[in-house]
């Protein structure tokens, strides 16, 4: 089984081209969901290793904190385990598992609501602010400039998590994720048409939260 | 190439500027661009948001103990619950989600379907009953008013119900049958079909039996004598007693059993 999951790796860490790299990772892990759904702990863990990065960044943007990220990709592996029996042999594992981040996200989020916390989390934002400002600081020799771009950034950040639920999981699959317009659409189990519509509202919005910011020097609300 | 106004331009911008739009209408756009300063100014305006976002969400690094935690939490979990991946059913193995939705419609489809016939099959059975049993009431009618000399509203009144009938009934079955007695005639009259279920049939002729009909003794002294038929069904608290009047010779059973039978 070990030799198995080395033969895996080793696949892997051959250099290809890229779109036979992403067939061949694609390969890897249905060959992992395979060895984990015959009881392999060994292989989860490997499936885990291989996939958390992208999970816990898609659940930090969005979430928009560390904590909130950290338990949804717990949830989110949780999920996985449970309901991999139910996983297809040929299907898309990749956009198995951003449809199941993006669905625990959700309800994490409206759980914080439920429990009275705000989903837009000001002390995770200042927290990520101060933590910007300080590798901005380590970069920049101009400090002023240095807060300035650090507070944009958090600005930015911030419009993005007051857009509606489905128009911010559309922008941070296709834009932040890279994910095709037709990969997110079934990531979120919708149509190619419904996410370009809040694809597109969701960038208007940026632009238009971003050209405030311009104008004001930094400290739009 | 068709002309494209400033209006749709701002519109399409959102996707042009991450190049989401088809071919056709990605080159409208680039020709209005060319054209038009305000609105390539506006698609700058789109490309560096796009760019500022893409800043603001830069993959932070977490750090090995970061990941390490969460996996560490998983599979702890994951033992103390002792949890199994879970298993599908051979049936959506082979057909999928959908498909099974389709077939518990269908089936729910089919349910309701055969519970509407039998509930119609039930409504006409009932019809059907309702229409046979006015027929019988009709046919035993007819012979009794061609043999019987029709006596006095009052008369005919009692002799629908007679008083040994409301002797053996129930006291609550005797108050409606004093009350409805015509109706209540028609509901006892055995159907058809329950002939099968009629245990025992007394038929005798009861001289005199107008005494205990009648209640006027001038018409009681007038009428002739009485045959009288009991039959009882399978339900114990339903017997049927005809008394029919009988023409002055002599009586012949035959004739009355025959007459019982049209009846049943």
């Amino acid at each position: 089984m070990a030799a198995e999951i080395a033969h895996i790796f080793m696949t892997g860490a051959q250099e290809l081209p890229p779109h036979a790299r992403d067939e061949a990772h694609a390969d890897r892990l249905s060959s992992l969901v395979s060895l984990a759904r015959a009881g392999d702990s060994l292989a989860f863990e490997r499936l885990m290793v291989e996939t958390e990065r992208r999970v816990v960044a898609t659940a930090w943007r969005l979430l928009g904190n560390r904590e909130d990220a950290r338990d949804a990709a717990q949830e989110v592996y949780l999920r996985v385990f449970k309901y991999m029996g139910r996983f297809r042999a040929g299907e898309d594992f990749q956009g198995w598992l951003y449809r199941i981040t993006v669905n625990v996200c959700h309800d994490l989020a409206r759980k914080r609501r439920a429990a009275g916390g705000e989903q837009l989390d000001d002390a995770g934002l200042e927290r990520e602010e101060r933590t910007a400002f300080e590798n901005l600081r380590r970069d920049d020799a101009d400090t002023e400039s240095a807060t300035l771009r650090a507070q944009r950034l958090a600005l930015v950040r911030r419009a993005l998590l007051t857009l509606p639920e489905k128009e911010r999981a559309a922008i941070v699959l296709r834009d932040l994720e890279g994910l095709s317009t037709e990969e997110v659409a079934s990531a979120l189990g919708s149509r190619a048409v419904t996410v370009r519509s809040q694809i597109s509202s969701a960038r208007a919005k940026i632009r238009d939260y971003c050209e405030r910011l311009t104008r004001t020097g930094g400290t739009a609300q | 190439m068709r002309e494209m106004n400033c209006k749709r331009a701002t519109e399409l911008l959102p996707l042009y500027t991450a190049g989401d739009l088809e071919d056709s209408r990605e080159r409208e756009v680039a020709a209005h661009l060319a054209a038009c300063d305000g609105c390539r100014a506006l698609a700058g305006e789109f490309a560096s948001s796009r760019e500022l976002l893409a800043e603001a969400f830069e993959t932070p690094e977490f750090g090995a103990d970061f990941y390490a935690g969460i996996r560490s939490a998983v599979l702890a979990e994951i033992k103390r619950d002792g949890r199994t991946p879970s298993t599908p059913s051979l049936f959506a193995t082979l057909f999928g989600r959908r498909l099974i939705y389709a077939a518990s419609l269908a089936l729910l489809l089919l349910a309701c379907g055969l519970a509407l016939q039998h509930f119609r099959h039930a409504a006409n059975e009932s019809q059907q009953e309702m229409a046979g049993d006015r027929h019988e009431t009709r046919e035993q009618q007819q012979p009794q008013q061609a043999n019987v000399p029709s006596p006095s509203p009052q008369i005919k009144k009692q002799e629908n119900v007679p008083q040994t009938v409301l002797a053996k009934e129930s006291p609550r079955k005797r108050q409606r049958l004093s009350v409805e007695p015509a109706a209540e005639k028609q509901r006892v009259v055995p159907r058809q079909t329950d002939s099968a279920r009629i245990e025992n049939t007394q038929i005798a002729t009861v001289p005199g039996a107008t005494a205990t009909v009648g209640s006027t003794n001038a018409a009681s002294q007038s009428a002739p004598e009485v045959s009288r038929i009991e039959i009882q069904t399978a339900d114990p608290n339903i017997r049927i007693i005809w008394l029919t009047p009988q023409k002055s010779e002599a009586p012949n059973p035959e004739k009355d059993n025959h007459e019982n039978g049209d009846r049943k």
